[in-house]
This record gives structure tokens, C-alpha cells and sequence, in this order.
């Protein structure tokens, strides 16, 4: 999967594809809007990463010149001002997502897969990890075969990491996903729910297989 | 237009002289006109006495010389006057010289009305009739006076008195300036003390006692437009400072721990816990400051909620799903109607969030919290209510403020009331804390939805 990167603040850039390319994506930075907008025309990539505030031009013309040109690739982008307007507007101009900075890096990462997985193949509908499985139908679950009762809400938190295993999920991706919470107050709900899920899945059984990563969030991997 | 055109001192000062002018003027003009009617009236008294004078004697003397004789006995002593009497055979007396005949020759025109003639430079007023002598002749009488000690004393009259009407104009003029000046003094003040305003001294204020009745409306808008300068003003410093001190002290945290990670080497797992503490500062650095813009913006009025109707019953059922798991050993209740208001969404979900949060953690295990939702009068009612030790009445004032931790070094940042009653004050609502008898209550009032 390839990605551009256009982002003229060096840190942030540098970062941004560093992080990218150890998550496993091909990343290419540019750092102004005029090589970003022949990227974007010329190259193959399957998403863009577009910060607003460009030199030359900006990223709302990036936009609107890779939308005349007929490019449709998704779209993600970045905005330092939390202006209503803004966000409005860099929908209209058809981007799919964006994220305001300061962003957590997991939850970068969790919006580039949900926009590269749109569009693919109907979900799967039984998951599974190690002898962890998830009937998504049935609404079932069992782990060694025994069957766990799990609430509405755990249930959907467990599919949410079988659909995402080995990606770090951060709080406020998690209490928006699973409760539709978009304001993570600074409670630790996320955290509480987790210990309990981790109490039914991963408790009696090894491998464990629910993480933390301290600081950044949730993996579901086998380790 | 130039800037003395606009002052108010010299158009008063200019106007004050120019009212004297006119009204010197008039009275001069009415008077100089008086004057001389008056000289005229007694000009033609003398006039026609002097004629009828002439009639009479020339009706009793026998011949030209005796008319003459008695006429020139008359007028002895007379000055000014002249006086012709002329038959058809030629000139019969003549006062006080020759020069009468000339006259009498240039009066052709004069009748029996007094009337004006110029003669050799010269003004008079004169008059004319005919005369039936004792004789039998016909005579014309012509009596003349010279008026020029009238016109002189006129013509002074007037110069005096334009220079009077000039002196009176300066001087009102002057007088008008400082009246003026006097009157404008008060101005002045409030323009010194305006100079004196800085930012620094906003508490400055004009005494609105010493201010004359016509000023005092000017005063007080000016005193309320510093009183909410120096408001927003104190709320910007205290913004600035409290925002200072809040970012400080996370900031001074991360630095010790930094430096002192990095005073000797240490293992990876050490390492990777710095990091991993230090992203949970940035994390809470950052929503300060998003939560403090938020703020900002509320404060400003550039907080502007989207309008969608909402159904708070449910969306209090899915606070309740998300928060309920911090309430361990609390019962959570949802009581009421399906109440619904026009608002946005996320604001409010983040506003009645704030206040469940609170509401749980200040409830002791066994306590029990409630969202109560009803409409009264038009007005959906929010409650958020816990048991548990009451917020002290002192305290509930300031409660909504920001920073405000009633707990020392209690958790959070501080802003989540302040956010919730911004969030309010955006959607033209209310909010409001009570508290008896072991239990608080956070009460939202909202103008109900057009769904509702």
C-alpha cells in the first residue's frame, strides 16, 4: 500500500513517514503543495495524507486539482485549526477523513486503515485469533472452545480488535468506535472496560493475547 | 475641513459676536432712522412757520418794501434759515442774501410739503407756497434751511455707533470664548482622564457627580465602556496566566524526568517508560490547550452549535453505557420524558458527559446518581444529580470557573464545568448547581427542541 505524505513542517513529515513505513506502508513525503499536487497526479499511491497549511499551494487546491484531474484516491487531511468551517469545507472539496493536530499517532494509523479497507470485500464474518473465535452473526464467542458470555458493548470491543489485530488502537479511537463517545474526557471508561474483557477473554487462557501499550493504546496480537 | 472649523469654543465665541452685531445693528439703524425723523418733523415745523410767517405779513404791508422791511425785522437773529418772496415782476426780499434768489430758483419743484434740495454742495430742506399780497400781487414764498449741523450730527451719531457695535462684537466675542472655555472645562476633564487610562490602570474612572447634567450621559457610557474594557481585559490576563501556570508545571514534570533519564544510561524497558510517561503529558498538555481554545472561542461567541434535533433520553442512555463502567457499586438512574432540543450533538453529549463524570466520582459506593430529564414551561430541564458530601455553598459560585479543583490536587484539568456551561450559554440555556441534604445537583435548562 502505497501512501503520500504532503506535510511541510520537517518533524512532523519525517515522523509521519517513519511511522507509516515501520507500520508496514510504502510512504513518500513531499513537502509543498506544487510537488504534492505532481505526486498525487503522477504517482501510484492509494492514499493521500494532505496537510492544509502548505507554501505555494495550499492543500485545499491540492485537492480540488487532484478531483478535476478525476483522481479519486482517499484522502486524509490534516488541520492545525478546529474551525468548523474548515472541516466543512475539506469535505466538500471531497476528502474522506481528517484529523486535527495535535493527533495521536495510533489514531492516525487506525484512520489510514479504516480508509484504505473502504471499499474492499464485505467483512469477514467469523473472525478469530490463536483459539480465540467470533462468530459476528451469531454474536457468539468462545476461546478453547468454551463458549464466553460477553456484553453488547464487549462483544463489539472484541470485534474490533479481531478486525484490527496487531494495530495499536488508541482510547478515543476505541470510546468513539464502540460507544460513539467523540469527546475522551479524561476518564480511564476505555481502560475499565478492557480489564473486564480482558477478565473473560484472556484471564484464564495463555496466550494472552489483549495488550497494552503504555502511553498509546490497545494490540490484539500473539506475542 | 480644517480643525478650528470644528471647534466648539470658537463657533460659540464667533456666534456670541455676531447675535451682539445684528442686535447693535437693529437697534442703531431704528434709532439713527428715529433721529432723523424727528430732526425732519422739527425742520418742517420751523419751515412752515417761517412760511406762514411770510403770508402773514405779506397780507397786512401795503408794498413790496414794507414786506421786506418787516420781513428782514422778523427774521433778525435767525441762522440757517433763508427766505425768498418773488412776485411776477421780480424779486421782492431776500434772506439773508442774494443767495436766497438762487434757491428759490433751484425750488421749482417744492410745494407746501417739506421737502429736500441740494444746492451748491449744500443740503436743505425747504418748502414753498403762494403768497396774496395786500397790493394785489400774486408772490411765491420760498423758505429754505440748511440742514447740514442734522446730517453732521447724524452721520456722527452713526460712525460712533458702528464703532460701538465693533467694540460690543469683540468683546462679546471674547466673552463668548471664555465662556465657552469655561463651559467646555468638564469636557476637558474627561479628556484627561481618558489620557490617563492604560492598560495597566483600567480601574481609572471620571467622577460622575462633578460633571454638568448635559455631560453626564457621555460620562457614563464612557465609565461603562472602560468598566467592560477592564473586564475582558482582567479575563484575558487572567486567561493568560492561568493557562501559564497550567502548562507550567506538566512541562517543568517532563523536563526533570528528561533530564534525569538522560543523566546515565539506561536500560531499553527504562527508556521506553519515559517515552511512554512522557506521551501521556503531551496528551494532557494537548487537551489543555484544545479544551482552553474551546474556551477561548465560547467566551468570544465563536462557538456556534450545529442545529439537529435531539432526543436526550437516548442520548443519556449511551452516556450512561459509556461512563456506567466507572460506576462500580453506584446505581446510575435515567428518570423522565423523551425530552428533545435543537443543538449539536457532540457538544452536548461532551457537556452532560462532564457532569455525569463529576456526578460519579464525587459518589460514594452505595450512592446512586440521576439524570432526570423533564420539560417544564417550554424549557427542556437536564438534571445530573449524586449523593454524597454537598459542594459547600461558598464554593458553587466559582464552581463553573475555570481551573477551579474543589479537591487539592484533584484530578482532571479543571475545565470540564467551565466547558459544560460554555456549551450551554451557546445553545441560549442555563445552568445552575444546588445542593441539600447529601445531594448536588447540576441543573441544565435548554429553550425545548421544534420536535419537542
Amino acid at each position: 500500500m502505497k501512501i503520500l505524505i504532503v506535510e511541510d513542517e520537517p518533524k512532523t513529515g519525517d515522523y509521519l513517514k517513519q511511522g507509516l513505513g515501520e507500520a508496514g506502508f510504502a510512504a513518500d513525503l513531499v513537502r509543498n503543495g506544487l510537488d504534492g499536487m505532481h505526486e498525487g497526479l503522477s504517482g501510484d499511491y492509494d492514499l493521500l495524507i494532505l496537510d492544509v497549511n502548505l507554501p505555494g499551494l495550499d492543500g485545499w487546491q491540492v485537492l480540488k486539482a487532484l478531483r478535476a484531474a478525476g483522481r479519486d484516491l482517499p484522502v486524509l487531511f490534516l488541520t492545525a485549526r478546529d474551525q468548523v468551517e474548515d472541516r466543512v469545507k475539506g469535505l466538500e472539496l471531497g476528502a474522506d477523513d481528517y484529523l486535527v493536530k495535535p493527533f495521536a499517532f495510533s489514531e492516525l494509523l487506525a484512520r489510514v486503515r479504516t480508509l484504505l479497507r473502504r471499499g474492499r470485500a464485505r467483512e469477514a464474518e467469523n473472525l478469530g485469533l490463536a483459539d480465540l473465535e467470533l462468530d459476528v452473526l451469531k454474536r457468539r464467542a468462545t476461546r478453547a472452545g468454551r463458549r464466553i458470555d460477553l456484553t453488547a458493548k464487549e462483544f463489539a470491543l472484541l470485534e474490533l480488535f479481531l478486525r484490527r489485530p496487531g494495530e495499536v488502537l488508541s482510547r478515543s479511537f476505541i470510546a468513539s468506535q464502540v460507544w460513539d463517545m467523540n469527546f475522551d474526557s479524561d476518564t480511564n471508561v476505555v481502560e475499565v472496560a478492557i480489564r473486564r474483557l480482558r477478565a473473560k477473554v484472556d484471564d484464564e487462557f495463555t496466550p494472552k493475547l489483549i495488550h497494552t501499550l503504555r502511553g498509546m493504546g490497545y494490540v490484539l496480537e500473539i506475542r | 475641513m480644517p480643525a478650528w472649523k470644528h471647534s466648539i469654543t470658537l463657533r460659540l465665541a464667533l456666534a456670541f459676536a455676531l447675535l451682539a452685531t445684528l442686535v447693535f445693528a437693529a437697534l442703531g439703524i431704528y434709532l439713527s432712522r428715529s433721529a432723523d425723523q424727528h430732526m425732519a418733523e422739527l425742520d418742517a415745523h420751523e419751515l412752515l412757520g417761517k412760511l406762514a410767517l411770510a403770508r402773514h405779513v405779506g397780507s397786512r404791508e401795503a408794498s413790496p418794501e414794507a414786506l421786506a422791511a418787516r420781513l428782514a425785522d422778523a427774521l433778525v437773529g435767525e441762522h440757517g434759515v433763508m427766505l425768498a418772496v418773488d412776485s411776477e415782476n421780480g424779486a421782492i426780499f431776500r434772506w439773508p442774501g442774494e443767495a436766497a434768489g438762487e434757491l428759490a430758483a433751484a425750488a421749482t419743484a417744492v410745494g407746501e410739503t417739506p421737502g429736500r434740495l441740494s444746492l451748491a454742495g449744500r443740503e436743505f430742506r425747504a418748502v414753498a407756497g403762494g403768497l396774496d399780497t395786500a397790493w394785489g400781487e400774486t408772490a411765491r414764498v420760498v423758505v429754505a434751511r440748511d440742514i447740514h449741523h442734522h446730517t453732521d450730527f447724524l452721520d456722527q451719531l452713526q460712525r460712533d455707533f458702528w464703532l460701538a457695535v465693533l467694540a460690543a462684537a469683540l468683546l462679546t466675542a471674547v466673552v463668548g470664548l471664555l465662556v465657552a472655555r469655561h463651559g467646555m472645562r468638564p469636557v476637558r476633564a474627561i479628556a484627561h482622564a481618558a489620557g490617563r487610562i492604560s492598560a495597566g490602570q483600567l480601574a481609572e474612572r471620571i467622577a460622575e457627580r462633578e460633571v454638568p447634567p448635559e455631560l453626564a450621559e457621555l460620562v457614563q457610557a464612557f465609565n461603562a465602556m472602560l468598566g467592560r474594557l477592564e473586564e475582558s481585559f482582567q479575563r484575558l490576563s487572567d486567561f493568560s496566566a492561568d493557562l501559564a501556570h497550567e502548562l507550567r508545571t506538566p512541562i517543568h514534570s517532563l523536563r526533570m524526568q528528561t533530564e534525569v533519564s538522560l543523566g546515565k544510561p539506561r536500560s531499553v524497558d527504562e527508556y521506553r517508560d519515559l517515552l511512554a510517561s512522557n506521551l501521556e503529558e503531551y496528551e494532557r498538555l494537548a487537551r489543555i490547550i484544545a479544551d482552553m481554545l474551546f474556551l477561548a472561542k465560547a467566551e468570544h461567541g465563536l462557538v456556534v452549535p450545529q442545529r439537529e434535533s435531539i432526543r436526550l433520553r437516548e442520548l443519556g442512555q449511551r452516556l450512561f453505557d459509556y461512563y456506567g463502567l466507572l460506576a462500580d457499586h453506584i446505581a446510575l438512574e435515567l428518570q423522565g420524558d423523551e425530552v428533545s432540543v435543537d443543538g449539536d450533538r457532540l457538544m452536548l453529549e461532551r457537556a452532560i458527559g462532564n457532569l455525569l463524570v463529576n456526578a460519579i466520582n464525587h459518589t460514594p459506593p452505595a450512592g446512586r446518581v440521576v439524570l432526570r430529564l423533564t420539560m417544564l414551561d417550554g424549557q427542556a430541564v437536564i438534571g445530573v444529580s449524586n449523593t454524597g458530601t454537598p459542594i459547600p455553598p461558598e464554593a458553587q459560585e466559582r464552581i463553573f470557573d475555570r481551573f477551579v479543583r474543589l479537591a487539592p490536587g484533584g484530578e482532571g484539568s479543571g475545565l470540564g464545568l467551565a466547558i459544560t456551561r460554555s456549551i450551554v450559554v451557546a445553545h441560549n440555556g442555563s445552568i445552575a448547581v444546588r445542593a441539600q441534604d447529601e445531594v448536588t445537583e447540576f441543573v441544565i435548562v435548554l429553550p425545548a427542541g421544534s420536535a419537542a
